[in-house]
């Protein structure tokens, strides 16, 4: 009946030390109005300066969305009077963004998309304004932190499609280091402009701008909401208006904040204060080839050559720490999966729990020794999480913690037959149901050895010795 | 709108008040401004390219990332005619 076409604009904040075009601090969770420059607050006669990292920042993740970088930095005046702007207008990049004509693939129900990425400009953020019952407050400390804005074309059909090409987008500003990109601190905010149309036309309907959204379950609700809102629209012969709207949480629904027609001419002409800046073409290409592993690629890598399943690759990805560490772990030991086992299981369950970072409990070499005794069944999996739980605690390396805790494997088939024959003699009937058919009582006699040697008997080994001194004993 | 008016609404925008008995003044300060800009109607533009630095060079200088300056509160605070929780509070600009 319609079709639903959807575009994005992403703002994300850069993790730059200073701000954008001043040298005061980028810090978040400082007190108000304690993080801002005489620059950041337009005083008169003040001038800006280009951050070169925020610069280098934009240029990788260009590269990373392939896109044609250009060369000649240059600024625009985006003019418009509000309390969140000291200067009354914002620094961005109209005529000339930096990054053009990129593109991502994502994955939806197991379908690639192309997504093409019309254009990645630089800017400026503005104050934060909260308003209270009865005035607005104003803090400077956000002011001036640099922005890359990111553009999709008008190409997306559905919630589900944004969602996935939001979170693509995310681990890209995540794996090249360039922001945290936290929707719900605002790191990443999203504005989806949607409008719908008549299956196999070929025009735009009106546009309708939802803006900052601050979580992808939001945004997802929000465009469930707008598409059923305007088809019912439509559906009444009604007309939609071009609007900005915003999503409220508390109703679930949209709400229209004002309408476009009414948005005020920006009247963007050339920033007559930073003259353009040529970058080298040296200094481009070198940011290109000092671009970390992106997580496509990693994911690639997981897949085929390290044989880990699509659920523990995605898992892994999803905390670039982790996956660092990993990548890091798998150079020194090739037990891949046993790796991975641990780290997504026990480990990740841990560092979630206790709010820790990998590198805050275990030296990769040290993980690394551990996985290699885990890998060829020197240490059971029982003993691994022994010795893990003690080299967090101890803070010491895995031989260390074995030997003061006398954790070791029993792999002498000698004292291992001899603990099971002893086993054996004492458990007659259930050796004769055994042979009768009753084999899932082999995992009872293990547990028994188990039992015995206090967790130290491979039970690979005894499983083995079992079944053949059970063997044995049928004739 | 006659020039009264208009210079009133003008001081408004940029959060003025004009007494009355300056206004005489401002009229004919605008009347003279006026005429400035009427002469520069007269200067032909076509296929003109706008010019935006006087001096159309390029620039390698790109400012290296690091914390330099960052004022004190006070200062950030010493203009605001109303403060609270460290903010400078202004009357509320949404409904």
């Amino acid at each position: 009946m319609f079709e639903t076409i959807i575009g994005i604009e992403v703002h994300c904040e850069l993790k730059t030390q200073s701000k954008m075009f001043s040298s005061a601090p980028v810090s978040f969770g400082q007190p108000p109005n304690s993080q801002a420059h005489v620059i950041d607050l337009a005083m008169p006669g003040t001038l800006p300066s280009v951050n070169k990292k925020a610069v280098e920042m934009a240029i990788r993740v260009c590269h990373a969305l392939h896109m044609d970088i250009d060369s000649l930095l240059r600024f625009d005046r985006k003019n418009y009077y509000y309390p969140d702007l000291p200067k009354g207008f914002q620094i961005t990049q109209q005529y000339h963004p930096i990054g053009k004509n990129g593109y991502l693939d994502i994955e939806v129900n197991g379908q690639k998309i192309h997504i093409n990425i019309e254009q990645l400009h630089l800017e400026e953020d503005t104050a934060k304004l909260t308003h209270d019952d009865d005035c607005t407050l104003i803090d400077y400390n956000r002011a001036g932190i640099p922005l890359i804005e990111i553009v999709t074309q008008p190409q997306f059909h559905n919630s589900q499609e944004v969602c996935a090409y939001l979170e693509a987008l995310r681990m890209i500003l995540i794996y090249t280091d360039v922001s945290d990109a936290i929707m719900a601190q605002g790191s990443m905010r999203c504005d989806i402009n949607i409008s719908l149309r008549p299956e196999g036309s070929q025009g735009y309907g009106e546009k309708v701008e939802i803006k900052n959204l601050n979580s992808l379950a939001n945004v997802q609700k929000a465009i469930d909401f707008e598409i059923q809102r305007q088809t019912e629209l439509l559906l009444n012969h009604c007309s939609v208006p071009r609007q900005t709207r915003r999503f409220d949480e508390k109703t679930q629904k949209t709400i229209a904040m004002r309408d476009k027609e009414l948005l005020a001419d920006y009247r963007y002409y050339p920033e007559p204060n930073i003259l353009p800046v040529r970058l080298p073409w040296q200094w481009i290409e070198s940011i290109k080839d000092h671009l970390p592993v992106l997580p496509a690629q990693r994911r690639d890598k997981y897949i085929h050559e390290y044989k880990l399943s699509v659920k523990e690759a995605d898992t892994l990805l999803l905390n670039k720490d982790l996956s660092d560490f990993y990548d890091q772990v798998v150079k020194q030991c090739i037990y891949y999966d046993t790796v991975c086992h641990w780290l997504i299981g026990d480990v990740l369950s841990y560092l979630h729990k206790n709010h820790l970072h990998i590198h805050d409990i275990f030296e990769v070499q040290d993980f690394a020794k551990l996985m290699n005794m885990t890998g060829q069944g020197i240490v059971s999996s029982k003993q691994t999480k022994q010795v893990l739980s003690l080299m967090i605690l101890e803070k010491k390396d895995p031989l260390t913690i074995m030997q003061k805790h006398h954790i070791q494997q029993m792999n002498d088939e000698n004292v291992l037959i001899e603990l099971i024959e002893e086993l054996l003699d004492n458990h007659f009937q259930l050796v004769q149901d055994y042979h009768q058919g009753k084999t899932n009582l082999l995992g009872y006699f293990v547990g028994q050895v188990m039992k015995k040697t206090q967790g130290q008997a491979n039970p690979q080994k005894t499983n083995q010795l079992l079944k053949q001194l059970l063997e044995k004993r049928k004739t | 709108m006659d020039e009264r008016e208009l210079i009133q609404s003008l001081a408004k925008d940029v959060k003025l008040s004009v007494l009355d008995e300056n206004m005489d003044t401002f009229i004919e300060a605008y009347h003279q401004f006026l005429k400035q800009v009427q002469s520069l109607e007269s200067i032909q533009t076509e296929g003109v390219k706008p010019l935006v630095f006087p001096f159309e060079v390029e620039t390698s200088f790109l400012r290296e990332d690091s914390i330099q300056d960052v004022m004190r509160r006070e200062d950030i605070l010493k203009n605001a005619k109303h403060i609270k929780n460290q903010q400078i509070q202004i009357p509320k600009v949404v409904e």
